[in-house]
């Protein structure tokens, strides 16, 4: 087990932080060299052009950030093996405006030059990585979890305990005798027959063609393996290992679905979107669904934004383009060329003055929780004024599209059957109609009227032009029905505009003028959303409304509307790619059950069906749902888990009444292992069993995709830009860094699982260290269209010097070509010296639409989610959007305010913070070292406020406005006041990122000594634990039981001054 | 008369005792405080946004008291033919040594770089006040030295011709010390052109102050009837004086306050009602003014009154330097609001409350001239008395 | 009586405004006042004689203190050559709409020119500028700013009342004033006028005597005290300890080296404007707004925005010129 060099640093200094990053001493050489080139140059021996190295091509590596989920292009400025600045990459849409082409050489000193522009916390990555706190090997709880004792550990040893279990607690009191199962016992299925054929009988349990009798008696040997036989679709004992991660971005997520999906054959890999935009990103998966061979199917997890650099009107609503979102590099200076241009004009819906609404048009500050009823209105405006674009509506397939050049269509025409309660169910079909009337060919079609004339089309039908009616309202062959459109200007007349104004509390005006501008146009308006609106109990819908404002004007694909994500895919799993990553995995096991989170499956065809409401919400419609993940496994619900891992997530810290998972993670019979991988003691990791250390993201590999604003395709890479600063360890035989990867390659190792090692790729094809993962995938983005060129000689030259300060077991040329081939070799090394792969600028339009333009169907009407149940009231979902009030998970109103709690409560983003994790960059910390509560000026004089006055937060859920953080005590949720202006009387608000116990906010002690923690990574407030928890489930904050998202502007409480 | 003398020596020498106990303990407990700030680097309280605090202020005080003393007793003794004070030539020649000891020692700790301070001397650029300032310093100091040389020696015509040409360059010095504020634009508050006027007349206030006391106490007539003539005539000049002063100080503060400027006014603002209101209004104007002036008024004759009427003017005008300095600094200036709060740190800050180091280098530099007076009394004076007074 | 009526009067007065001049002489302010601050200046103006003259400091002092400007602006031009730049890759059309290249191949283009014929100007478009921070920690990082200094800090402001309200941030580099009040009170020559306009700072000069800072009318000075963002962390990191490219001379923030104790400021990163690249705040703004170029080039970018009515400099009666332009 070899580690960083030791030489330089007394015994005593090294005892004290060996554990840390702070101690590692092969640093102190570059001080020396600092003080030799001071001396060079002040004796004239080194010109300035010579000093100024970090402009040299051979000085800078591309790579990508992560210090917020964004992912920009940078490139990293390296001095003397120390990175020392860090900037735009400017063959990146990103960070340079327009970018350069891609062609141009990285190797040319002129294009070195040219820096992209980056935010703050991009800047301050260099802080990330050079922490003093970072950890650098691993660390065993000494002491009860969240106690903050820690002891560091041998890799071997934490492997061998993680893998094999046993008495591993024995030297803490309490747990002397307490027997930690092992991942070895965990993974008990591991033959991948068996296991396919499970799975295939569990669907058929599902679907009412075999019995759980049955099953059992087939399976009779096997049973053992099942977590309950009772309950076969619940899946094997593997399930019962969960891996639950906060970021986790491509190449790493293949990394994890190979190792816990193929490899340990668990289904549970939940991950963090619902406490992102859950319900902006279901509402849109439920839009694009699409319907291909008489099935709802082909949906994407992806939504749409606005495409700005083209836009002319757009209305932000709950989107924080400025300070938060993807991002402000990305955004920015689209939407202030577009001000001082004159071509853009914009309005926000914000309950709170943001700085993108410092520049609007008209800043409307509506009320949190009525975003539907905003854009219910608005609809009924535009419906009722005529003022949607008929031409776009009317075409109701993919060749009524194209005949009137559109890249998509919608539903709006279809026909929907109304029941007898007048409510809407499924599309009318062909094969509904009495047969008089019924239009000759396939029963599955849908139905529309044109110009009162009954058509069935099929929706992805290239050849026959199908367009309909807009507002039907009738009965065809005796059957009820309403176009989607119909059902959608119904939901909007819910309430005349002056009422949905009240609901608002917004003037009927604002939405009128808004309406109106939004539609004067044309396709360069849009409308704009994120977490302000999707993180409601009503996000879904909310969502679903807003996104139909934008279905109205058709400006889907169309420039300066809404544009569609699009990425270089890494997988291999496309044609014409080298790798198909997924299938390399000899003897993978598909792994079948339920989740820990119960998505993607229904209630009522399950065997643990016990009527309703459930013991907790099961979410067919979403997945990924956070908030519960760690509270299921509290109620062992739908199963009890044996062993967690969490990767870069603090959900304590996170989510919405995250203190409610401390009490769990701190229980050893509900989490038995706790294992985290972490670059920190983080607030998460606090309550570890034992972390991994990690790379931050300047130290390691990964791939980020792309965000629905970017109109171009691409794909960035993030690798390693210089040795990590942890120890390194040994894997399969050879010298790896302590990562992510290491960690899962010696379980697998331990474990002897498949798609690992010698053979890991198949035969002959080795797996021994990441590279060989990565520089696959690498590959396939390189080859995923038309292929890269081939990188020239100076190229494959650069690639090599710009990596020369990194250690062999790091970067080895070698082993990067033996893991493509050397025929991929200089494909590879074109994407690795620019940083990924980006479609050049004049390819991003064809025309007036987007070249990337959503080119499939868009649903107004979600069929889908209307046969939807809801497994807490067994109602059906609505298909259509629609204004609901704030409900508990039961569908309960809460009038909390009635009890006196009356501020709403919100949260923001703040440009230079990013959730748990930047509190370490004291550079953003200079900028703002704290956060205050927002109150507006008239609730302050009402309440006798003034700023800096500090306050407790306290709700009807945590009325004593405290944070339990377990072993580490309580601390009040207690802030200070900053009275305002720009915020909506009546709610309050505070930005993210601070009031931190994670990433060396606190004292810890290792191996014995204290290390001090830093007063300046924990000031501020983080009011999560008094957000609302569900009082039905008790554990866990309130949701949106359709979209799934956690839930944070949705809370009422109360001020008290201390 | 020899009695007088033999009186005089076992007196002060019982005092020389207390004296230079006094002085040593605060050079011992000021110590810590050069240590820390030379060695711990300790940076005191102040911050960029306040860049001069407590030692600039006390520099100035000292200034006040080295050039204030010497002007006095020149333009009593020489202009006014007070030939009484003639006697009392070196004392006060020492005592504003000590002070221009007390004075370097603070320039030099509020230094970034104290050991370039040559650079002053050789590499100077006189486009800068401070230059001339400095500059004119050292001349003066010469002719202090040259002064108490020509005393000491009985060189009564060249003492006469130094002192002659002291006091235009005392008072030029004095000026550039209140150019060195008045001057610099950027800030209203010191930006006022009677600044060295200002300083000017509060230095020969302070000199006078000083020379009352140093009659009362170190007059070797004391006890005769010249000794108290010499001390009402003092009393005299010294309520002339503070009237004067007083007068400037009121037509100062109308200046300030009457252009309606708003940093004028934060200023002001902070001067009179600020967190430190108390040194205006309590040690300056209570202290300095109030008490002074009613001692004066009311108990003229009584020489323990008068004496203590010019310790209360000297503690109270101590705080008038920081009270000039610390207001034109303390707010962001115009246009400039908010700027502590756009990048954040103790160092980028508009509060200052001198540190402990900075109080124990300002005891270091007191201590200092104590104890250079001291032994220049004793080693210097007190045989110089004797030979003459023996004579 | 309106401000033209008021101004007119007070010019009327040939005495006052021959005294004003001459003691704008004595104090080296500008004698570019506006309208409103001349009666003000004027009723001062006697009382600035006065003192003057009781301070009988006005027999020399003027001349001296031309002697002494002449000597801050020295010709240092030697120190500043331009650095070989090699030729700009030839971009497509398109991709000149971008202005970083465009402004970057500007500059290229003015570094090819003697020094006193460039005359660096920054342009920030307040309505573009967000209030981000981005440039600030650019500026910290690129010029390893210790904890405490900071060349570019953006201040905030909120305008109106509810529900009228706006936000305002104004980035605020130095200014690089052409008429610099921060360097004719430096005693030592440690801070002058570079013949290109920017102000340069000498850390083995600088006395650390702070004067300078004082005088600065935009805060833009700052001292450096010595302290490391990770004093009292487990330890010191690389970033801090790597050698500083500030005007390319290496500098290290140890104990005992010639930054710390002295007064630090922007200065256009000059060592940047060396290598043909735009200063970091310019290129990292991701709002865009901050332009930056020569002024002397009739066709820059920089020159076509000052072209605009909507510009202003900040306290612009102080008369200090400043080089850094604002847009509205
Ligand atoms: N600086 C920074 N940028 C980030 C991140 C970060 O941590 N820091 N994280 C990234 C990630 S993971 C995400 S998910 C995105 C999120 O990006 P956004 O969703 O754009 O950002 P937020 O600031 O969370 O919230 C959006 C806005 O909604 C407003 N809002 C709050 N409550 C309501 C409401 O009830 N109604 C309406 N209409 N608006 C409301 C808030 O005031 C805020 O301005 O940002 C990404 N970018
Ligand atoms: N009040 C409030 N709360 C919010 C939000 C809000 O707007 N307001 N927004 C929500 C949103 S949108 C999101 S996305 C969530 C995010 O919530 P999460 O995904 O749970 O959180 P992060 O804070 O990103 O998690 C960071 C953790 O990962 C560790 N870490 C950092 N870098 C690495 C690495 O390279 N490797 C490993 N292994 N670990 C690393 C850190 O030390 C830290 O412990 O927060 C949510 N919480
Ligand atoms: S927005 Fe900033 S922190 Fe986020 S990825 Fe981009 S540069 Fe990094
Ligand atoms: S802004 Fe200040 S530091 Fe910069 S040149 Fe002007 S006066 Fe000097
Ligand atoms: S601090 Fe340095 S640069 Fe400023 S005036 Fe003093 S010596 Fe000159
Ligand atoms: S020009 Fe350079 S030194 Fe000046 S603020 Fe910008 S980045 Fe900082
Ligand atoms: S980087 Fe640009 S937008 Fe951001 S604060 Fe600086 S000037 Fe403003
Ligand atoms: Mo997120």
């Amino acid at each position: 087990m070899s580690s960083q060099k030791n030489q330089g640093i007394s015994r005593k200094d090294f005892l004290k932080t060996a554990a840390f990053v702070g101690g590692i001493p092969a640093l102190l050489s570059q001080c020396q060299r600092a003080e030799e080139l001071n001396e060079k140059v002040m004796a004239g021996d080194l010109s300035g052009v010579e000093f100024y190295d970090i402009s040299k091509p051979e000085n800078i590596i591309y790579t990508t950030c992560l210090n917020c989920n964004t992912g920009c292009h940078i490139k990293a400025k390296i001095s003397d093996g120390v990175v020392v600045k860090i900037d735009g990459n400017p063959f990146s849409p990103w960070t340079m405006n327009p970018h350069i082409r891609y062609n141009h050489s990285p190797a040319n000193k002129e294009i070195a030059k040219l820096d992209g522009a980056i935010c703050p916390k991009g800047q301050a990555g260099i802080q990330t990585m050079y922490d003093p706190y970072r950890i650098r090997t691993v660390l065993k709880r000494d002491g009860k979890r969240g106690s903050g004792k820690w002891k560091s550990i041998p890799y071997e040893q934490a492997v061998n305990e993680v893998v094999n279990g046993g008495k591993l607690f024995s030297h803490i009191p309490g747990e002397e005798n307490r027997e930690v199962e092992g991942l070895k016992d965990i993974c008990a299925m591991r033959d991948p027959k068996l296991m396919k054929k499970m799975k295939a009988d569990v669907d058929k349990i599902h679907n009412d063609e075999m019995t759980v009798d049955q099953f059992k008696e087939k399976y009779s040997e096997h049973l053992d393996k099942l977590i309950d036989p009772d309950h076969p679709d619940l899946g094997p004992k593997n399930n019962q290992l969960v891996f639950n991660y906060g970021r986790m971005k491509a190449g790493r997520s293949e990394f994890v679905k190979r190792f816990v999906h193929q490899a340990f054959g668990s289904v549970n890999k939940p991950g963090h979107t619902t406490t992102c935009q859950g319900s902006l990103y279901f509402a849109s998966k439920a839009m694009n669904t699409q319907y291909i061979d008489g099935e709802w199917t082909g949906s994407e997890k992806a939504y749409w934004q606005a495409d700005l650099k083209n836009a002319e009107f757009v209305i932000f609503a709950g989107s924080n383009a400025f300070e938060g979102g993807y991002g402000p590099p990305l955004r920015t200076n689209k939407i202030t060329n577009g001000l001082t241009e004159g071509r853009l004009k914009f309005a926000v819906v914000d309950p709170r003055m943001s700085k993108l609404a410092a520049k609007a048009w008209k800043w409307i500050p509506g009320k949190p929780g009525s975003e539907a009823a905003h854009a219910l209105a608005m609809i009924q405006w535009i419906i009722d004024n005529k003022r949607y674009d008929e031409t776009y509506l009317r075409a109701a397939n993919k060749a009524a599209a194209t005949a009137v050049n559109e890249p998509n269509w919608s539903n709006a025409p279809w026909l929907v059957k109304i029941d007898e309660n007048g409510e809407p169910g499924d599309f009318l079909r062909a094969g509904d109609l009495p047969e008089s009337i019924r239009p000759a060919g396939d029963a599955d079609r849908f139905i529309v009227l044109d110009n009162g004339r009954i058509r069935a089309l099929n929706p992805n039908d290239t050849q026959n032009v199908v367009t309909g009616d807009l507002l039907v309202d009738t009965t065809v062959g005796g059957i009820p029905v309403k176009s989607s459109m119909q059902l959608l200007y119904e939901s909007s007349k819910e309430h005349t505009i002056e009422e949905w104004a009240e609901i608002c509390d917004i003037t009927p005006k604002m939405i009128t003028e808004v309406a109106k501008e939004f539609t004067a146009h044309g396709k360069k308006a849009a409308a704009d959303i994120h977490r302000g609106v999707s993180q409601h109990t009503n996000g879904y819908y909310n969502v679903a409304a807003w996104m139909s404002l934008n279905l109205l004007i058709g400006n889907f694909g169309w420039k300066g509307g809404m544009s569609y994500p699009s990425t270089y895919n890494v997988d291999g799993g496309k044609d014409g790619q080298p790798f198909d990553i997924k299938k390399m995995h000899p003897d993978k096991l598909s792994p079948f059950g339920t989740d820990i989170v119960r998505h993607g499956e229904s209630y009522e065809k399950h065997t643990t069906f016990e009527g309703y409401p459930a013991k907790r919400p099961w979410y067919p419609l979403s997945s990924d749902v956070y908030q519960e993940v760690i509270p299921s496994i509290g109620d062992a619900y739908p199963y009890p888990v044996k062993a967690f891992i969490m990767y870069m997530g603090a959900p304590n810290y996170a989510l919405p009444a995250g203190h409610k998972l401390n009490e769990i993670m701190s229980d050893t019979e509900k989490m038995p292992l706790f294992i985290a991988s972490d670059i920190t003691v983080g607030a998460t990791s606090a309550f570890a069993d034992y972390i991994f250390p990690d790379g931050t993201y300047l130290e390691r590999w990964e791939f980020h995709g792309t965000h629905p604003n970017c109109t171009q395709t691409v794909q960035g890479v993030r690798t390693p830009v210089i040795t990590p600063l942890v120890d390194s360890c040994e894997v399969y035989g050879e010298e790896q860094y302590m990562s992510l990867e290491s960690m899962l390659m010696a379980f697998a190792e331990g474990l002897n699982l498949s798609g690992f090692g010698e053979n890991g790729f198949g035969n002959g094809q080795k797996f021994t260290h990441q590279d060989h993962f990565y520089l696959k995938m690498v590959a396939n983005m390189a080859s995923d269209g038309t292929p890269v060129p081939d990188a020239t000689d100076e190229e494959l030259d650069l690639l090599e010097k710009t990596r020369k300060h990194i250690e062999p077991y790091v970067f080895d040329v070698n082993r990067w070509k033996e893991s493509v081939g050397e025929e991929l070799w200089k494909k590879v090394a074109y994407v690795m010296t620019r940083g990924g792969r980006f479609m050049n600028y004049p390819d991003t339009y064809e025309g007036e639409q987007l070249t990337n333009a959503f080119d499939k169907q868009i649903n107004m009407y979600c069929e889908n989610t209307a046969r939807t149940i809801n497994s807490m009231t067994g109602e059906h979902f609505s298909g259509i959007p629609e204004h609901n009030p704030v409900t508990d998970s039961l569908g309960r109103e809460v009038k909390d305010w009635e009890e006196g709690y009356d501020l709403q409560l919100s949260t923001y983003r703040q440009t230079t913070q990013t959730k748990s994790r930047t509190n370490v960059a004291y550079w953003l910390l200079a900028i703002s070292p704290e956060n205050y509560i927002l109150m507006n000026s008239m609730t302050a004089r009402k309440k006798g406020l003034k700023t800096d006055d500090e306050v407790v937060i306290k709700s009807k859920t945590n009325p004593e406005g405290i944070w339990d953080l377990g072993e580490m005590g309580t601390k009040k949720v207690k802030g200070k006041i900053k009275v305002v202006e720009g915020m909506r009387p009546g709610t309050v608000t505070f930005s993210l990122g601070f009031g931190q116990w994670g990433n060396g906010a606190r004292d810890t002690v290792v191996d014995g000594d204290v290390i001090k923690g830093d007063k300046r990574r924990g000031r501020g407030i983080h009011a999560n634990a008094v957000m609302a928890v569900d009082p039905y489930l008790e554990n866990t904050a309130f949701s949106d039981i359709v979209g799934g998202s956690a839930v944070f502007y949705d809370t009422w409480v109360k001020v008290e001054k201390v | 008369m020899s009695t007088n003398t033999a009186t005089f020596k076992i007196d002060r020498n019982k005092d020389f005792k207390i004296s230079l106990g006094v002085s040593i303990a605060a050079l011992l407990i000021g110590a810590i405080g050069i240590f820390q700030m030379f060695v711990m680097h300790y940076h005191g309280a102040l911050t960029s946004y306040v860049p001069w605090g407590l030692l600039v202020g006390a520099y100035i005080y000292m200034i006040w008291i080295e050039v204030g003393t010497i002007l006095a007793f020149i333009i009593l003794y020489y202009g006014m033919k007070m030939k009484s004070l003639e006697k009392l030539t070196p004392v006060v020649l020492i005592a504003a040594i000590s002070a221009l000891a007390a004075a370097m020692t603070l320039v030099g700790t509020k230094l970034g770089h104290p050991f370039r301070a040559w650079k002053v001397f050789l590499e100077p650029s006189f486009s800068s006040v401070m230059i001339w300032e400095i500059w004119t310093h050292i001349l003066f100091i010469f002719l202090l030295l040259g002064m108490l040389y020509a005393t000491i020696k009985n060189k009564h015509v060249l003492m006469k011709r130094l002192s002659f040409i002291s006091v235009p360059i005392g008072i030029v010095f004095i000026s550039l010390v209140g150019a060195l504020f008045g001057v610099v634009a950027a800030r209203p508050f010191w930006n006022v052109s009677v600044m060295p006027l200002m300083f000017f007349i509060a230095s020969i206030v302070a000199g006078v102050a000083l020379l009352i006391l140093i009659h009362l106490l170190f007059s070797p007539t004391k006890g005769t009837q010249a000794y108290t003539k010499t001390a009402e005539k003092l009393t005299r000049t010294f309520i002339g004086a503070i009237s004067i002063g007083i007068i400037a100080a009121l037509g100062n503060a109308i200046i300030i306050a009457f252009p309606n400027v708003p940093a004028y006014d934060e200023a002001l603002q902070l001067v009179l009602f600020g967190p430190y209101w108390w040194t205006t209004w309590i040690i300056h104007i209570g202290i300095g003014i109030i008490i002074p002036l009613a001692l004066l008024f009311f108990f003229s004759q009584n020489l323990k009154a008068v004496g203590t009427a010019a310790v209360c003017y000297l503690i109270g005008f101590s705080m008038v330097p920081v009270n000039i300095i610390i207001p034109g600094l303390a707010y962001p200036m115009s246009g400039m609001e908010g700027i502590e709060e756009a990048f954040n740190h103790a160092k980028l800050s508009f509060e200052y409350t001198p540190a402990l180091v900075e109080w124990l280098v300002v005891i270091f530099a007191v201590g200092l001239a104590l104890f250079i007076f001291t032994l220049g009394y004793r080693y210097i004076l007190q045989p110089y008395f004797e030979r003459t007074l023996n004579q | 009586m309106n401000e033209h009526d008021k101004s007119k009067k007070a010019a009327s007065d040939l005495s006052v405004v021959a005294e004003e001049n001459q003691l704008k002489e004595i104090f080296g302010q500008d004698s570019e006042t506006s309208a409103e601050k001349l009666p003000e200046n004027n009723r001062k103006g006697f009382l600035k004689k006065a003192a003057t003259i009781l301070g009988m400091a006005s027999m020399s002092l003027p001349t001296l203190v031309k002697e002494g400007l002449a000597a801050v602006t020295e010709d240092r031009t030697d120190e500043y050559d331009a650095q070989f730049i090699e030729d700009m890759p030839v971009f497509d059309i398109d991709e000149e709409e971008n202005m970083i290249i465009r402004m970057q191949k500007e500059l290229q283009t003015a570094m090819e020119k003697p020094i006193e014929e460039r005359s660096w100007v920054m342009i920030i478009d307040l309505r573009k500028c967000t209030g981000c921070g981005a440039c600030t920690v650019s500026c910290v990082a690129e010029n390893h700013l210790p904890a405490g200094v900071v060349y570019r800090p953006v201040i905030e402001e909120e305008i109106g009342t509810y529900p009228n309200v706006s936000q305002q941030s104004l980035p605020r580099p130095c200014m690089q004033c052409e008429e610099p009040p921060c360097v004719p009170v430096c005693p030592v020559n440690a801070t002058w006028v570079r013949p290109d306009g920017i102000i340069d700072m000498d850390y083995d000069q600088c006395i650390g005597c702070k004067y300078c800072i004082t005088a600065c009318p935009y805060h833009a000075r700052t001292f450096d005290f010595g302290i490391n963002y990770t004093d009292g962390t487990p330890a010191k990191q690389p970033y801090e300890k790597a050698a500083n490219y500030e005007y390319n001379k290496g500098y290290t923030h140890d104990d005992g080296d010639p930054v710390i104790g002295s007064v630090r400021k922007c200065h256009f990163c000059t060592h940047k404007l060396e290598e043909g690249m735009l200063p970091s705040c310019v290129t990292t703004c991701i709002g865009y707004a901050t332009y930056f170029g020569d002024a002397n080039n009739q066709d820059s970018l920089v020159s076509e925005l000052l072209g605009q009515r909507n510009q202003f400099r900040l306290k612009e009666e102080l008369g200090t010129k400043p080089r850094v332009y604002y847009l509205t």
